[in-house]
């Protein structure tokens, strides 16, 4: 069963989708498996990565017209990553799409497609609505994205509010992965002054140590619609999600050997 | 020019974050540099080295002969073992089976287990560093000892041959020996 993390937050254009698309990468660099779900109406991981070009079919029609999951699943030429769009096509399929979600149902049918997989990343929609509540339903836990601005940062508390009656309500198991701070610009004043009242108020369990610089070269890599990493001379652009998803798997090893350590154990011989 | 912001909601995210962290949270923590686990154990493996001398009667390739293909496995293990001066050795395959163990230093089953997840270390490592195939890995696992671990291929099918053994040990040739001598063995 896979390890399903929401890439979320409340305001828009704080690059959850570029997460979502670079942090799948990045662990199937790992060796791992892994299942990037749109969960935007809007589509923009379908987009990002070139989805829509294959099939318009995803979650919507998975719910509604019977299909079997693995139809539904389109792997990338990396036979390790995988998507699976929103599936909206019609204003119709919107509608559909939010009350398959509050309904529950979404989460189940994520949930049944984890299974052939070691990670599923969500790329949730902008805000703290119904989807959004839907899909937190399937999650283990939540990537919070975020930009060191004044306007994305006073959007922070309402997100954490939502993980935490989420948390205390309806899904007992989800807990935040992190707060991720993306396009920081350090020559920017702004920037560097919101980043540092992060660093210094925040837990530090509650944000990840990586943070991802701005670069020019996520936007090429979304005009082909593909990972940073593919991109040629793009490695230094890279280099974040990569650092992103060891950091993660290193989180959960440690919370692995935590849950199994023994304190008398004395050492493996 | 200097500017004064509002940063209340840092404080704010800050204390819901605890919040979602308490005990009753279930937020991994940010891995922790320089946390050394100091284990106060013997080194047995070089205490063992010390006292080791090559006995003619110790059976090469050629004499490792059994009723099953068990038998040789583990016939074949222990030959290597007091060749090399080694202290133990399993061999496992890739979900953990063990295949065949020669004393080892906790249950032949949880080191089965182990080999088979450091086997699959290593495919990740090769992966990420290499685009190409990893196969070996030694690890210290006290001032003394190591265990190297080496991963090989049999029919498409991952192996792992895993020997705990002094850090001073060269083991590679040994262990390139046995492996083709498993190999062999493990052919139908």
């Amino acid at each position: 069963m896979a390890t399903i993390i929401a890439i979320a937050s409340h305001k828009g254009g704080v690059g959850k989708t570029t997460t979502a698309l670079n942090l799948g990468y990045g662990l199937t660099r790992l060796g791992a498996k892994v299942l990037l779900v749109d969960g935007d109406p809007q589509g923009g991981l379908a987009n990002a990565s070139n989805l829509k070009r294959r099939t318009q079919a995803g979650l919507v029609q998975l719910l509604t017209n019977d299909r079997r999951a693995n139809e539904m699943v389109t792997y990338t030429r990396d036979q390790r990553m995988a998507v699976i769009g929103a599936g909206v096509v019609t204003t119709d399929d919107v509608l559909q799409f939010e009350e398959l979600a509050l309904a529950g149902q979404l989460a189940i049918s994520i949930r049944e497609l984890a299974h052939d997989f070691d990670y599923v990343l969500i790329d949730a929609p902008a805000g703290i609505g119904g989807v959004v509540r839907g899909l937190l339903l399937a999650c283990d836990s939540v990537i919070v994205t975020l930009n060191p601005r004044p306007l994305a940062v006073k959007s922070l508390p309402s997100f954490l509010k939502l993980i935490k009656s989420m948390a205390d309500s309806d899904n007992p198991g989800l807990r935040l992965e992190g707060v991720l701070v993306t396009m920081m610009n350090a020559k920017s004043q702004v920037d560097a002054s919101v980043f540092a009242q992060l660093q210094a108020q925040l837990p530090g369990a509650a944000m990840f140590a990586t943070h991802i610089p701005f670069n020019e070269a996520f936007e090429v890599a979304s005009l082909h619609a593909t990972p940073v990493a593919l991109l040629p001379a793009a490695a230094l652009a890279a280099r974040p999600y990569l650092d992103l998803a060891l950091e993660l798997k290193a989180r959960e090893l440690k919370a692995q050997a935590e849950e199994s350590a023994d304190d008398s154990s004395l050492g493996l011989f | 020019m200097t500017h004064r912001w509002d940063f209340s909601e840092i404080g704010e995210s800050a204390r819901l974050c605890a919040d979602l962290l308490s005990p009753s949270g279930k937020s991994s923590p940010r891995p922790k540099v320089n946390q050394v686990r100091t284990v106060a154990r013997p080194a047995p493996a070089l205490a063992k080295l010390a006292t080791l001398t090559r006995p003619a009667t110790i059976p090469g390739p050629t004499m490792l002969l059994g009723n099953t293909r068990q038998d040789r496995l583990q016939a074949s293990l222990t030959a290597m073992c007091e060749r090399g001066g080694f202290l133990g050795a399993v061999v496992a395959d890739a979900s953990g089976l063990c295949l065949a163990a020669v004393t080892p230093p906790i249950a032949e089953e949880q080191l089965a287990a182990f080999s088979s997840m450091l086997g699959e270390a290593m495919v990740h490592a090769g992966n990420l560093f290499t685009s190409g195939m990893a196969n070996n890995l030694s690890l210290d696992i006290n001032y003394t000892d190591k265990l190297a671990v080496r991963r090989f291929l049999f029919g498409g099918v991952p192996f792992c041959l895993v020997v705990l053994c002094p850090q001073t040990c060269d083991e590679r040739a040994e262990v390139e020996l046995s492996v083709d001598e498993l190999q062999r063995i493990l052919a139908p």
